[in-house]
């Protein structure tokens, strides 16, 4: 199976501090991969070393075969939108404008009316609040319309950055749900990054668990879900 | 709760007829009175409404400049210059004034820009004194500290604005026009780009926005608005020197944009017309001046942190709260 993400020994410095030490793995295309670990195990400077917002010491990230240059949006111009951690949206403005703030690389409008009616078909609530303020949304809401803002630029691969932080159980259910049916619908790449390995897991094709910088162990998400080691450290059986 | 950014501040129709009625009354105050002294300060407002109007569009990309009179003053000796030396007409040297301030505005954007905050409220303060003090190096332009008099009044097509309350007409059509560029601005794409900016930068770059180039272009068009009315203001008060575009022209113009309401689109209007009277009724207190403004900022900033502009919101929201 083709990759469409491919990282290759990765590896990051925070000043004298070693982040990342030779991290390499693959995201097949139209699937949905893990990238779990604890706190500080470097799952966020996956993230940053693929958008361009820290230079890595060596390594190369591939997207389609073709290589990021590590400079802040190389990554988005080659069909990678990022659903960031922590402050995800533009508060005042409201929910569409929001949406439409995502869209602002796709220059062709027909285009983007049809890829906003496709995230209110995935995010009916988004539709329900569309004239609201995106800051009076709950949380759960909000990251639905972070997600949906990602989506808008019509990516090839799709970075989700700790989706279920901070939102209800219950949300966190249905947000895996509708993630799932994103990737198979539009046959897209995603690459869910969790603190939350029993979520991302459960979901996800390959699973890649990061440990202090390092790539620990790989394989199916069942697989790991089912291993001893991974039910011992993350999921605290 | 709703509180969208692109909705007007007015919490109803009524209450937005309400507000265009009343300043339409206050609009026409001098006609009622007569008074030269009261024509006066309707084009001072005007003037500052404008000045506000610009450093607002730059508010708006989440930036405050303290160099806001530099522009205006750029403007001014822009105008002044070619009326005076190369005899061109007003309607040249108005938007001369706004080209010129707006391409310097571009040039020293581009290094100024990369600092957010309080980094470049402070760049700006210096760059003001700059102003100033390059100015009062070359007399020979500038007219040196005793600046220059007797600037020709303003003339369009052949008829000069002798009287006051001509120039007052002028001075409201080009406020209005001020006024419509930021509604146009504010209700199109570029201003949710501009909002979009303002409030969360990393998202904004990475969801593709250009973030300096529209940062730049925000701080071009407010400093171009400056520029305009330093030109008008130039020939209306008739003279300039470096000392009349100093920092505390820029702090004044920081505070009616606070005070009106900094991302409201009427936030300039209402801090001019509820603060450029001030000091004009007060010129037997010239002293207490600046107390007088100091005490009116905090207690906006304390008690209305959308300024005068948000005021019939908050009404609304706490009738609201209480029902």
């Amino acid at each position: 199976m083709p990759s469409d993400l491919s990282i290759r020994e990765l590896t990051v410095n925070y000043g004298p501090v070693r982040a990342l030490h030779g991290v390499s793995f693959d995201v097949p295309e139209g699937q949905i991969a893990a990238l779990v670990g604890s706190n500080g195990a470097g799952k966020s400077t996956v993230l940053k070393a693929i958008c361009g917002l820290v230079e890595p010491v060596e390594g190369t990230i591939t997207v389609g075969g073709e290589a990021v240059a590590p400079k802040p949006g190389a990554a988005l111009r080659l069909g990678v939108a990022l659903s960031p951690e922590g402050r995800r949206l533009f508060g005042r403005l409201t929910v569409e404008e929001n949406l439409m703030m995502g869209a602002y690389t796709v220059s062709d409008r027909r285009a983007r009316r049809e890829m906003l009616e496709r995230v209110y078909g995935y995010f009916p609530r988004l539709q329900e609040r569309k004239r609201q303020a995106a800051g009076s949304l709950s949380g759960g809401e909000q990251q639905m319309c972070a997600i949906g803002r990602a989506l808008m630029a019509q990516p090839r691969v799709l970075l989700l950055d700790e989706p279920s932080l901070g939102i209800a159980p219950i949300i966190v259910a249905e947000l895996g749900r509708i993630i799932e049916q994103i990737s198979r619908g539009l046959g897209m790449t995603v690459l869910l990054v969790e603190q939350n390995a029993q979520m991302a897991l459960s979901l996800a094709a390959t699973g890649i668990v990061l440990e202090t910088g390092s790539v620990k162990l790989t394989g199916t998400g069942h697989e790991l879900l089912a291993s001893p080691e991974i039910r011992a450290a993350y999921l605290g059986h | 709760m709703s509180t969208s950014v692109s909705a007007p501040p007015m919490a109803s129709a009524f209450g937005g007829w309400l507000f265009v009625a009343l300043l339409a009354t206050l609009a026409a105050v001098p006609w009622f009175t007569g008074s030269v002294f009261h024509f006066h300060i309707g084009i001072m407002v005007c003037l500052a409404g404008m000045a506000t109007g610009g450093l607002a569009v730059i508010a708006w990309v989440g930036q405050l400049s303290l160099a806001h009179a530099a522009f205006v003053g750029i403007g001014a000796y822009t105008s002044v210059l070619l009326v005076t030396r190369l005899d061109l007409p007003f309607l040249v040297g108005l938007p001369a004034a706004a080209v010129v301030a707006g391409a310097v505005a571009y040039i020293i954007g581009a290094p100024l820009l990369r600092l957010r905050g309080v980094y470049f409220v402070l760049i700006t303060f210096a760059l003001n004194e700059l102003f100033r003090l390059v100015m009062l190096e070359f007399p020979g332009i500038s007219g040196g500290s005793s600046g220059i008099a007797g600037v020709p009044k303003i003339q369009l097509f052949g008829i000069t604005l002798a009287a006051q309350w001509q120039v007052y007409i002028f001075t409201l059509i080009c406020l209005a026009v001020v006024m419509a560029l930021l509604w146009l601005i504010r209700n199109g794409q570029l201003g949710r780009r501009f909002a979009a900016v303002e409030e969360n930068p990393a998202l904004a770059e990475s969801s593709g926005i250009p973030t300096a180039r529209t940062q730049s272009l925000a701080f071009v068009i407010g400093c171009a608005i400056a520029g305009a009315t330093g030109s008008i203001m130039a020939h209306y008060v008739g003279f300039v020197s470096p000392e009349t575009f100093a920092f505390q022209l820029s702090v004044s113009y920081v505070i009616m944009l606070v005070t009106g309401g900094r991302l409201a689109l009427w936030g300039p209007l209402v801090g001019a017309v509820f603060l450029t009277p001030l000091p004009e009724f007060l010129r037997g207190a010239v002293e207490y001046q600046h107390i007088i403004y100091g005490v009116i900022l905090i207690a906006v900033l304390r008690f209305l942190p959308q300024g005068l502009a948000g005021l019939p919101e908050q009404i609304a929201r706490l009738r609201r709260d209480q029902r």
